[in-house]
C-alpha cells in the first residue's frame, strides 16, 4: 500500500483537485473578477457613472477609516454578529434537543418555526414596521391594553430600540435555520449513547451537556461562522425597516456602502469599505477554522 | 429514552409561546393582504399581470441552480473533507468569506461578466450566480457533515478496492444525504426569494423571475390606484408556492434525516 | 491504477454531462425570445418593423397611469413599440449605473434634478438641438422658467426636459377631523402647538410626518429656513455663506421644537412616508394632518374606494396650507422642482424614436398625467390645467398650489450637494432625537459644506 502511495502522490493530489475543480471554475468566472473590482475601484474617485475616473491613492481607505459613520457600523456589525448568533444558537438547539427527543407535536413545531425563514424581508420588514409604530403599532397597544404603559417604547424611533428591533427580527427570522441545523446534526448521535448515559442515571440535562452539546462541535462553528458573516453582510433588514437610522443607529457595512453608492455617488469609498469588509471577514473565518481546526487536531492526536 | 412528565411539560410551555411569537406576524401578513377589498387584493394582481411567465423563470432558475449547486458542492464539501491537496486551506478561506460579499458590491462587475458570456436577459444570467453563491454558503456545513462521518467508512471501503471517486458516489453521498436534502431546501428558498439580480439581469418585465413582481405593486410615489394590501397580496402570491414546497418537503427532508442517520 | 482514472474520467463526464444536461434542459423557452428585447436584435428585424424602446423610470409608478401612457403613445407612433419599465428610485439608479456601463441601457429614462441630473451627466444626450430645430431658438419660453434654470447645465445645454413640476414644503389637513374640536387651518407655529395638544388631548395625532425618510425632513427644514431667510439659506447651500448664521440656527431650533414639543407625532423618525404615514392620511382618512407636497393632491382624483371615500364623500373637507414658521405674518415660500425630468441616453441606437417619445411625452404624455392622475402641476406654460373629475374642493386646493407655485417659490427642492445633502439629513435625524444642540448642529453642517465640491 505504501509504496503504491509513493509512487502515484502527486497524480492523486491532482485527481483530488478534480472534485473542487468545478466549485473553483464557478468562483473564478463568477466571483474572483467581482473582488478584484472592488479592490482596483478602491484606489478611485469616481462616481460609478463616468466615463473617467482618477486614480487616487490611498485616499479612499483615509476618508472612510476617518469617517465617525464608520465607528457606528463597525460598533453595529460586532452587537448583530454576538446579538443575533448566540440567542439564535441557544434557542435553535434547545428546540432541537426536544423534537429530538420526540416531544409530543414535535413535527408541527419544527414546520411551524421554520416558516419565517422563507419569507422575503420586503414583506417582513413591512408587518414588523406596523407591529413596532409607536402610536398604533401592535405591540404598543398590546402593551396599552394589558396596562404596562411604562414598557411601551417608541421601538423604532429611538436608536437604542431601533437597533433592539433589528436584533429581534432578525432572530425571530433565523432561529428556524438554527434549529434545524442543529437537529440534522442531531440525528448524526446514535440513540445508543443515550441509552447508555440514561442507564448510567443521567437525566436529559446531563446527556445534553454531556453527549449532545460537545458531538454538535462542527454544528456550533458553522452557526458562528455563518452569524458573523451574515452579521457583516445584513442589509435587508435595516434597509427595510429603519433605513440605517435613525442617524445611523442601525446602520451596518451593507447598508452604508448603497448609500455611498447610491445616495452620495462614492463608488470608490464603497469598494474601499466593501475591501475592508472583505479583510475582516477573511480574518474572522481563518482565526475560528483554525480554533476549530487546532482542537481537532488535538483530538486526533489524543486518539 | 423517555421522558419524564416534568421534562414534556416544560417543553410544551417553552415550545407553546414560542409558536405564538413565530406564528404571529405571519398570521398578520396574511391578514394584511385580505385588508379593505378581500380576495379582490389577489385578483387585482392577477389581473393586471399574466404571472406565469414570472412563475415559470423563477422554477426555471431554481431548477437550474438546485442541480448546479448540488451536483458541485457534494463534491467540493467531499474533497475538502476526506481529501489532501496542495493549499486546501488558503482555498476552503477564500470561498467562505466570498460569500459575505453583499449583492449590490458585486452586482456591477457580475454583469460585465454575464454580458461577456452572453447570458444576459436569460435564466442563466441568474442561474450560475446564484449556483456560485449558495455553493459557497452551503460548502462548510456539508464539510462538516461529511467531517461527522466517520474515517472507518473510507477505510473500509479502500480495503475493498474501490477508488476515491467510486468511494464517493457509492458510499460518501448516500450518507450524506439528508445535509444534502438540507441545502438544497435553503438554496431553493434563497433563490426563488432574490430579487436585486433577478431584476437587473434580465430586462424584460414579464420574464423577470416572481420575487421581482411584489416591487412592482411597491408605491413609492403617487397615483398608481395600488395600496399596501396589494403589496402585501402580490408578496404572498409569490411566497406560497415555496410555503406549500417547505410543509410537504419538509416531511421528506425529516424521512432522508432519520434514514440517513449513522446507527450506532 | 487505471482503473481509478477510468472511474474518475467517468465521474467527471458525469458531473459534465450534469452541467451540460441543465445547459440544454432548462433554458428551452427562456434562450430564444429574450433575444428581442436586447439591442442587436433590432436591426436584424428589418425596416417594417416596429422600433423598440425601452423606457425606466421610478415615477410615474406602475398601474393605470403608466398603462394609458403607454396605449396613447403607441397609437399616435404606430412605428415604434415603447416598453415600460418601472423601479423603485434607488433600484432605478443602480440599474442604469450597471446597464449604462454595460452599453445596453434603457432609451430613455427619468431623471432627478439635483445630484442624479449632474453625475448622469456622461450619458444624457444634449437635447438643445432637438429642441431648437422643433420649436426655434425660443423653444424655452414655452417652459416654467424656473424649472427651465433648474435644467440648464453649466454649460448652457439643457439635458433633461420636464414632464412636470412638483412642490415641497404644503401641510394637508382633513377638516373633518379637525372640526370635530374646532380647529381651523394652523396659520402658524403657534397655531400649530396649540392645535396639536388639543388633538393629542382627544387621542389624535398632530401633524403627522414620516421621519424616517429623508426627504421630507428635507423639504420641511427647507421650509422652515426658507421662511425665516430665503436668500441666505442658498447662500448656505451654494457656500457663499455660513449654516451658522443664527437665522440657520433658528431654522434647526424650530425644526427641532417641532419633536420635543409634540408638533409632531410620537415616534416620527421610525416611520416613513409611503406608505405608513399617507395611508394614515389618504386611505384611511383617521389622521388630522400631515406634511406632503403638492403632488399629494392627486389623491383626489384617485379611484380606490378608501381613498375616494376619505376625499369625494359629502362631508369631505381638506385643506392645503403653508405655514409661518417663525410667526413674522408671512406664509413659508415653497420648494420648487423637476419631478421628473426625461433624458435620453446617449448610447441608444435608437435616439430618433426616443425623441419621438420625449417630445411626446412632455407634450401629450404630461397632459395624461396632470390633467387625469394630477401626479404633477404642468411644467408647460401654454399647457391648461382643467383635471378631469376633480371635485371643488380639489380644486380649490390645486388652485393655492398654483398660486404659490406662480408667486411664493423660494427656490429649488433638490440641491445637486449629496455629501452635503447627506450631512444635513444626518444633522437633521440627530436633532430630533434630541441629541445635539441646533448650535453644533449648524457646525457640523458648515464643516461639511467647507468640504464640498461645488
Amino acid at each position: 500500500m505504501k509504496k503504491r502511495e509513493s509512487a502515484g502522490k502527486r497524480m492523486e493530489t491532482l485527481t483530488n483537485y478534480l472534485f473542487i475543480l468545478p466549485l473553483l471554475i464557478l468562483f473564478l468566472t463568477f466571483f474572483a473578477y467581482p473582488i478584484l473590482y472592488n479592490f482596483i475601484i478602491s484606489f478611485y474617485d469616481w462616481n460609478g457613472i463616468s466615463v473617467t475616473k482618477s486614480f487616487a491613492g490611498l485616499a479612499n481607505y483615509r476618508t472612510v477609516m476617518s469617517d465617525r459613520v464608520m465607528k457606528a457600523v463597525l460598533k453595529n456589525f460586532v452587537i448583530i454578529a454576538l446579538g443575533t448568533t448566540l440567542p439564535q444558537a441557544f434557542f435553535g438547539i434547545i428546540f432541537a434537543s426536544f423534537f429530538r427527543r420526540h416531544i409530543r407535536f414535535a413535527g408541527f413545531y419544527r414546520i411551524a418555526f421554520y416558516l419565517p425563514a422563507i419569507c422575503t424581508v420586503t414583506i417582513v420588514g413591512n408587518v414588523f414596521s406596523k407591529i413596532f409604530e409607536t402610536n398604533r403599532g401592535y405591540l404598543n397597544v398590546m402593551l396599552r391594553s394589558a396596562h404596562l404603559d411604562f414598557l411601551c417604547q417608541p421601538w423604532l424611533a429611538a436608536p437604542h430600540t431601533a437597533l433592539l428591533c433589528i436584533l429581534f427580527v432578525n432572530i425571530w427570522q433565523w432561529t428556524g435555520y438554527s434549529m434545524l441545523m442543529y437537529y440534522a446534526g442531531m440525528l448524526n448521535i446514535p440513540d445508543d449513547l443515550y441509552e447508555a448515559a440514561a442507564i448510567d442515571g443521567a437525566g436529559p440535562v446531563q446527556q445534553f451537556r454531556h453527549i449532545t452539546f460537545p458531538l454538535l462541535r462542527g454544528t456550533h462553528y458553522t452557526l458562528v461562522i455563518l452569524g458573523v458573516l451574515g452579521a457583516l453582510k445584513c442589509f435587508d433588514l435595516p434597509y427595510v425597516l429603519t433605513d440605517g437610522g435613525p442617524a445611523h443607529a442601525t446602520e451596518t457595512f451593507s447598508t452604508y456602502i448603497y448609500t455611498k453608492s447610491f445616495n452620495t455617488f462614492k463608488q470608490g469609498q464603497a469598494s474601499a469599505i466593501v475591501v475592508l469588509m472583505f479583510m475582516i471577514a477573511m480574518a474572522i473565518t481563518v482565526i475560528q477554522l483554525k480554533m476549530y481546526y487546532k482542537e481537532d487536531r488535538d483530538k486526533e492526536l489524543a486518539e | 429514552m423517555k421522558n419524564s412528565l416534568l421534562y414534556r411539560c416544560l417543553a410544551q410551555l417553552v415550545c407553546i409561546p414560542a409558536l405564538v411569537v413565530f406564528l404571529y406576524p405571519l398570521a398578520l401578513m396574511i391578514q394584511k393582504s385580505f385588508g379593505v377589498n378581500g380576495i379582490a387584493n389577489y385578483r387585482l394582481v392577477f389581473d393586471y399581470y399574466d404571472l406565469r411567465p414570472n412563475f415559470a423563470t423563477s422554477l426555471i432558475v431554481v431548477g437550474g441552480t438546485l442541480v448546479v449547486m448540488a451536483a458541485v458542492v457534494s463534491m467540493a464539501a467531499y474533497a475538502f473533507s476526506k481529501l489532501q491537496f496542495p493549499f486546501k486551506k488558503g482555498i476552503y478561506y477564500l470561498l467562505l468569506t466570498a460569500m459575505m460579499i453583499p449583492t449590490s458590491a458585486v452586482i456591477f462587475p457580475l454583469y460585465q461578466i454575464v454580458r461577456v458570456f452572453r447570458l444576459n436577459n436569460t435564466g442563466f444570467s441568474l442561474i450560475f450566480p446564484y449556483a456560485t453563491g449558495s455553493c459557497c454558503f452551503n460548502l462548510m456545513f456539508l464539510k462538516n457533515y461529511y467531517d461527522a462521518l466517520p474515517n472507518e467508512l473510507l477505510d473500509s471501503a479502500r480495503i475493498d478496492g474501490a477508488g476515491k471517486w467510486k468511494t464517493f458516489l457509492l458510499i460518501m453521498l448516500p450518507i450524506a444525504k439528508p445535509g444534502l436534502v438540507f441545502a438544497l431546501m435553503q438554496t431553493f428558498l434563497s433563490s426563488w426569494n432574490e430579487l436585486q439580480m433577478g431584476m437587473i439581469f434580465i430586462n424584460d418585465t414579464s420574464r423577470q423571475p416572481l420575487s421581482v413582481v411584489p416591487l412592482r405593486f411597491a408605491q413609492t410615489t403617487s397615483a398608481t390606484g395600488f395600496t399596501v394590501n396589494h403589496l402585501f397580496a402580490a408578496c404572498i402570491i409569490c411566497l406560497l408556492p415555496i410555503g406549500i414546497f417547505y410543509v410537504f418537503a419538509s416531511r421528506y427532508m425529516v424521512e432522508g434525516l432519520t434514514q440517513g442517520a449513522v446507527k450506532g | 491504477m487505471k482503473k481509478r482514472y477510468v472511474c474518475s474520467f467517468i465521474a467527471v463526464s458525469a458531473a459534465a454531462a450534469l452541467f451540460a444536461g441543465c445547459g440544454t434542459a432548462s433554458p428551452g423557452t427562456e434562450a430564444g425570445t429574450p433575444e428581442t428585447t436586447s439591442e442587436q436584435a433590432v436591426p436584424e428585424q428589418g425596416a417594417s418593423e416596429k422600433t423598440v424602446i425601452r423606457f425606466q423610470t421610478w415615477n410615474p409608478g406602475e398601474g393605470d397611469p403608466a398603462k394609458d401612457l403607454e396605449a396613447a403613445f403607441e397609437e399616435a407612433h404606430p412605428d415604434i413599440d415603447v416598453q415600460f419599465v418601472y423601479m423603485p428610485y434607488t433600484d432605478h439608479v443602480e440599474k442604469l449605473k450597471v446597464d449604462l456601463a454595460a452599453g445596453d441601457a434603457a432609451d430613455v429614462y427619468g431623471v432627478q434634478t439635483g445630484a442624479m441630473y449632474k453625475e448622469f451627466r456622461d450619458f444624457e444626450e444634449d437635447l438643445t438641438p432637438y429642441m431648437q430645430k422643433e420649436y426655434g431658438e425660443d423653444w424655452t419660453s414655452a417652459f416654467n422658467e424656473y424649472a427651465m434654470t433648474l435644467l440648464k447645465a453649466e454649460d448652457g445645454k439643457y439635458y433633461g426636459l420636464p414632464l412636470g413640476l412638483t412642490y415641497s414644503g404644503t401641510a394637508w389637513a382633513n377638516m373633518k377631523i379637525m372640526d370635530k374640536y374646532g380647529l381651523g387651518v394652523p396659520a402658524s407655529y403657534d397655531d400649530l402647538l396649540k392645535a396639536s395638544a388639543v388633538l393629542r388631548e382627544n387621542g389624535e395625532y398632530p401633524l403627522a410626518i414620516g421621519a424616517k425618510d429623508d426627504w421630507i425632513n428635507i423639504d420641511t427644514f427647507f421650509n422652515i429656513a426658507t421662511d425665516i431667510n430665503s436668500e441666505k439659506f442658498y447662500a448656505a447651500l451654494e457656500g457663499q455663506a455660513s449654516f451658522t448664521d443664527p437665522e440657520i440656527v433658528q431654522a434647526l431650533q424650530i425644526w427641532q421644537s417641532c419633536f420635543t414639543e409634540g408638533i409632531f407625532q410620537d415616534g416620527a423618525l421610525g416611520v416613513g412616508m409611503y406608505n405608513d404615514t399617507t395611508d394614515m392620511y389618504q386611505k384611511e382618512g383617521s389622521i388630522p394632518m400631515i406634511l406632503n407636497g403638492s403632488w399629494a393632491c392627486g389623491a383626489f382624483t384617485e379611484k380606490d374606494e378608501q381613498t375616494y371615500a376619505v376625499y369625494n364623500s359629502e362631508d369631505s373637507h381638506h385643506e392645503v396650507f403653508l405655514i409661518d414658521w417663525n410667526g413674522d405674518g408671512k406664509r413659508a415660500p415653497v420648494g420648487e422642482a423637476v419631478d421628473v425630468s426625461l433624458a435620453i441616453n446617449s448610447q441608444s441606437p435608437n435616439k430618433d424614436a426616443a425623441w419621438s417619445f420625449v417630445d411626446w411625452m412632455i407634450h401629450d404624455g404630461a397632459e395624461i398625467l396632470v390633467n387625469k392622475y394630477l401626479a404633477y402641476c404642468p411644467a408647460r406654460t401654454d399647457m391648461k390645467l382643467n383635471v378631469e373629475g376633480l371635485s371643488e374642493n380639489g380644486q380649490a386646493c390645486l388652485d393655492y398650489i398654483v398660486e404659490n407655485g406662480a408667486t411664493n417659490v423660494a427656490g429649488y427642492r433638490e440641491m445637486a450637494y449629496p455629501e452635503l445633502k447627506e450631512e444635513i439629513q444626518t444633522e437633521l435625524k440627530e436633532l430630533a432625537i434630541g441629541d445635539i444642540t441646533p448650535e453644533a448642529a449648524a457646525e457640523a453642517i458648515e464643516a461639511a459644506s467647507r468640504a464640498q465640491e461645488r
